[in-house]
């Protein structure tokens, strides 16, 4: 399934490059997310938290940042299992300047197998929207509340 | 397939249910009809610690015309709403749009407040009350209060309502006149949309006083093509109009891609769909004398 889309924040691309990189950040902006661990480099497992409805699971799962291009691109690794399934995922983001604002445009392909996949596909599309929308509109809140 | 272990309640009232949804909070989860839910459970998707089956709660079957105002208790079944003689006459979008919910055993014992509760960005229910405005009532431990639809769903089965609340009831204005016009496309007959759309056209003489325009199935909640909806308003229901109107649904929609369709595609078909809707509540005002 292909997920992408975009986002707009309003600070530096220097400064948003920055901070999309930074464990503390992701750690901070990801909805549900319990610990986001470094076990090599650029490499981190991560518990995740997440329900919709009465669908509730605790997720782990490994995030790869590669392909760095300051501050214009880098690519995104992620796999995660829980109890509702499995889902696997990689892409690139992309930012780009635009007057004192920063567009962030992401796309990739995200495969999802499993319980989840069986019963609740056609709902992943919009839980992943609704994912990515909460994640940068935290770390709008970080990056634009330390200007 | 079965679920797993859950303890089971039967309240008999709503006072006694909100203490049960007050001592479990998020353990516990609301059985109605059991359409969504069931099927989750014996997936073994959901595992709440218990279930609290609200069908013997009584007071909460109704339909009833309060001014202009349709009031539609929560335990409604869709088939109630599909027959209601009252719906056919004051707001028979409703009664329409049932005949394409699931199939009739589905309907038997799907309830109007759980499919609202569920939130499923495809519903056609959830998008009937959106579109036209209506208000949810919702009871808790601090009493009644009344959410407006616009701040009831939040996205893909999540909604307003806290742990320790239930909706009691839905209320919907009546339709305007017969300018109204439902249709979602299904892979299959009952099945959930891929995109739909819902208008509403209030008519003062042949010009369109006020249109509502829905879409469900295009993005995480229903939506409003709002945009579109202030091109109709005070004009006359031209052909080159709807085309317009029906390009800006399209953009203003906020559909994801799936196994069964792409967004581009949602965006089409959601052109497609309004264009025809439109057309077809035109039709129904020429039919009504009104035009």
């Amino acid at each position: 399934m292909r997920i992408e889309g975009e986002y707009t924040l309003k600070a530096p691309r220097a400064r948003v490059y920055e901070r999309l990189l930074s464990p503390e950040a992701i750690s901070r902006a990801m909805p549900g997310c319990e610990s986001l661990t470094p076990v090599g480099d650029n490499v981190y497992e991560m518990v995740l938290k997440m329900g919709i409805a009465a669908v509730k699971g605790t997720y782990t799962g490994r995030i790869e940042l590669s392909g760095f291009t300051p501050p214009e691109r880098y690519s995104m690794r992620v796999e995660g299992s829980g109890t509702p399934g499995v889902v696997k995922g990689g892409g690139e983001l992309r930012l780009e300047e635009n007057g004192s604002e920063t567009q962030v445009f992401y796309s990739g392909d995200v495969e999802v197998s499993g319980k989840i996949a069986a019963v609740g596909y056609r709902l992943i599309g919009s839980v992943a929207k609704m994912v990515i929308n909460k994640y940068f509109a935290e770390m709008a809140k970080q990056i634009e509340g330390q200007q | 397939m079965k679920p797993a272990p859950f303890d089971y309640y039967d309240p008999s009232t709503v006072e006694e249910t909100l203490a049960l949804l007050q001592e479990h909070g998020d353990e516990a989860k609301l059985l109605a009809g059991g359409q969504s839910l069931l099927p989750l459970l014996n997936m073994r998707l959901a595992k709440p610690a218990l279930l609290v089956d609200i069908n013997r709660v009584p007071g909460l079957d109704y339909i009833r015309r309060e001014n202009g105002t349709i009031a539609i208790g929560a335990l409604t079944r869709h088939r109630t709403v599909e027959l209601s003689p009252l719906l056919k006459e004051h707001c028979p979008i409703f009664c329409h749009s049932a005949q394409f919910v699931g199939d009739i055993q589905v309907r038997n014992r799907g309830t109007f407040g759980g499919s609202l509760a569920h939130a499923d960005p495809t519903a056609q229910f959830c998008a009937l009350v959106y579109t036209l405005g209506g208000t949810i009532v919702a009871r808790g431990p601090a009493g009644s209060r009344t959410i407006p639809i616009e701040e009831f769903f939040l996205g893909p089965l999540t909604t307003a309502l806290e742990a320790t609340e239930m909706i009691t009831e839905a209320q919907v204005p009546a339709l305007p006149g017969p300018g109204w016009s439902v249709r979602g496309m299904q892979p299959r007959h009952g099945d959930f949309v891929i995109a739909g759309v819902a208008v509403v056209l209030d008519m003062e003489g042949d010009r369109c006083r006020a249109a509502r325009i829905g879409m469900y199935g295009v993005g995480a909640t229903p939506l409003r093509a709002r945009e579109a909806e202030a091109k109709l308003q005070g004009q006359k229901l031209e052909d080159s109009l709807f085309a317009e109107a029906a390009a800006t649904a399209a953009r203003e929609a906020d559909p994801a891609s799936d196994v069964q369709a792409s967004a581009e595609y949602r965006r089409e078909v959601v052109k497609w769909l309004t264009e025809w809707n439109l057309k077809n509540a035109r039709g129904r005002l020429a039919k009504g004398g009104t035009l």
